[in-house]
């Protein structure tokens, strides 16, 4: 498993890479008026995805530098998939009221 | 005049009970690794002159229990060793065979292997690698490069237990790129390079061995 | 031949002091600080964004903090780095080892870095 995080952490910042920047591009060039087409709704929702991967993903490396008992590791882990998939639900939810 | 040479001035001259490590004085034994003003250096082959400091602090290596002085003790270093099973394990073909395996001095694998081959054990980059004193229980460059060269070794048939060793947390996993181990090895080898490439190994393995990532 | 002599070697350690033995752990550090700097805006900036959504009235101050220019300037110092230095990890882990050239590798990086910060922030100002 640690393989495929280690993969999928360079995947996703690749990906995020192109992403984030055309985001900040995107929302600053459509200010002051945001504006939602539903078809920014799909990538935002991938970039939420992403960030929130890649992100957490950074925080479990941090706190498995300094935590070495699998089930401290494994209680940490479980912690982060709960932090970020509520974090997805609730930012996501947002993303589809402001594309109305 | 190098370190040695002035460690040696002081055990006879100066005081008789500095205790410190060394033995063939040419960078092959590697026994003498102390750190020369918070680097980690072989005392045999620092010039005094190149050191750019006035004074010149000679210290023990890092992550490592220290016995006397500059003495420290190898035994945690050669655990990282044994956790990565670093003695030749023969194929059963190896072990059957009428005659000795034969392998060009330019086959593909010697490709591979030969720049990481000339380890001396003299635990200069286990004593630079920061992950080593933050986490313990990482096996460290020196073990991992082991690994690596017998791996890739055509010969040998321990792969799965070294590649398991190394797929733990504090396997491979734990090394964060800082490179410290490369700038420093005093045999010019090039550590990090290695994990890196056990890490796609390790990847490769995962996926099913189907996938290429780049350089293996 | 690839390698030196053993003799060549000595006299090589032997000369040269390690200019900078640990930028590499500096370059890590500021990965580590600067992804975790990014985290922690990136979950404000989702909560806030998800919170405005309900209320868009809040919608407009959120803006303004964002736009404020120390603070985007520091986001896109951040974001930068963390990304010159990723592509740099991401190239290194694949295969292209360039630990020893590392001034062509950070000139490289240090150029992409600035021209990301650069166009962002030219973006914002006109």
């Amino acid at each position: 498993m640690s393989a495929i995080h280690w993969l999928l952490q360079r995947a996703s910042g690749l990906a995020l890479v192109i992403l984030a920047g055309v985001h900040v591009i995107v929302q600053h060039a459509l200010l002051p008026v945001v504006v939602r087409r539903p078809a920014q709704l799909a990538v935002d929702w991938l970039l939420l995805a992403l960030v929130l991967y890649h992100g957490l993903n950074g925080v479990r490396t941090v706190a498995y530098d300094y935590v070495a008992t699998p089930a401290a590791q494994r209680a940490i882990a479980a912690a982060l998939w709960a932090a970020g998939l509520a974090l997805f639900a609730y930012g996501g939810w947002g993303l589809v009221l402001l594309a109305r | 005049m190098t370190v040695l040479d002035g460690l040696l001035y002081i055990q006879r001259h100066l005081d008789r009970s500095l205790a410190f490590r060394y033995n063939c004085r040419a960078m092959m034994c590697g026994s003498c690794g102390v750190r020369v003003n918070g680097i980690e250096r072989l005392a045999c082959s620092t010039r005094l002159s190149g050191i750019p400091h006035a004074v010149v602090a000679v210290e023990p290596l890092r992550n490592l229990p220290v016995v006397a002085d500059l003495v420290v003790a190898f035994d945690p270093f050669f655990e990282t060793w044994r956790a990565v099973q670093p003695g030749f394990v023969p194929s059963a073909a190896r072990r059957t065979a009428a005659e000795p395996a034969r392998i060009a001095p330019d086959a593909p694998e010697r490709r591979t292997i030969d720049p990481h081959r000339e380890c001396i054990s003299c635990g200069i980059c286990y004593s630079a690698c920061d992950v080593v004193a933050v986490s313990p229980g990482f096996l460290g460059p020196a073990a991992i490069t082991r690994a690596f060269c017998a791996v890739h070794d055509s010969r040998d048939a321990g792969r799965k237990a070294r590649l398991d060793a190394l797929d733990r947390e504090r396997g491979c996993w734990r090394c964060h790129t800082h490179g410290a181990c490369a700038e420093l090895c005093p045999k010019g080898l090039n550590p990090v390079e290695a994990i890196a490439s056990m890490k796609r190994m390790l990847a490769r393995r995962a996926l099913g061995g189907v996938v290429r990532l780049g350089r293996s | 031949m690839y390698r030196t002599t053993d003799e060549q070697r000595i006299r090589a350690y032997a000369e040269l002091w390690p200019a900078n033995p640990r930028w590499g752990v500096w370059a890590w550090r500021l990965q580590r600080y600067s992804g975790l700097a990014l985290i922690a805006y990136a979950v404000w900036h989702i909560v806030t964004m998800a919170a405005a959504a309900r209320q868009p009235e809040r919608l407009g101050p959120l803006l303004t903090i964002l736009r404020h220019p120390a603070v985007f300037g520091a986001l896109m110092a951040g974001l930068a780095y963390h990304a010159a230095n990723g592509i740099r990890l991401v190239l290194f882990d694949a295969g292209v080892d360039a630990m020893r050239r590392r001034a062509a590798f950070w000139g490289f990086l240090a150029g992409a870095a600035v021209i990301v910060a650069v166009s962002l922030g030219r973006v914002v100002w006109r």
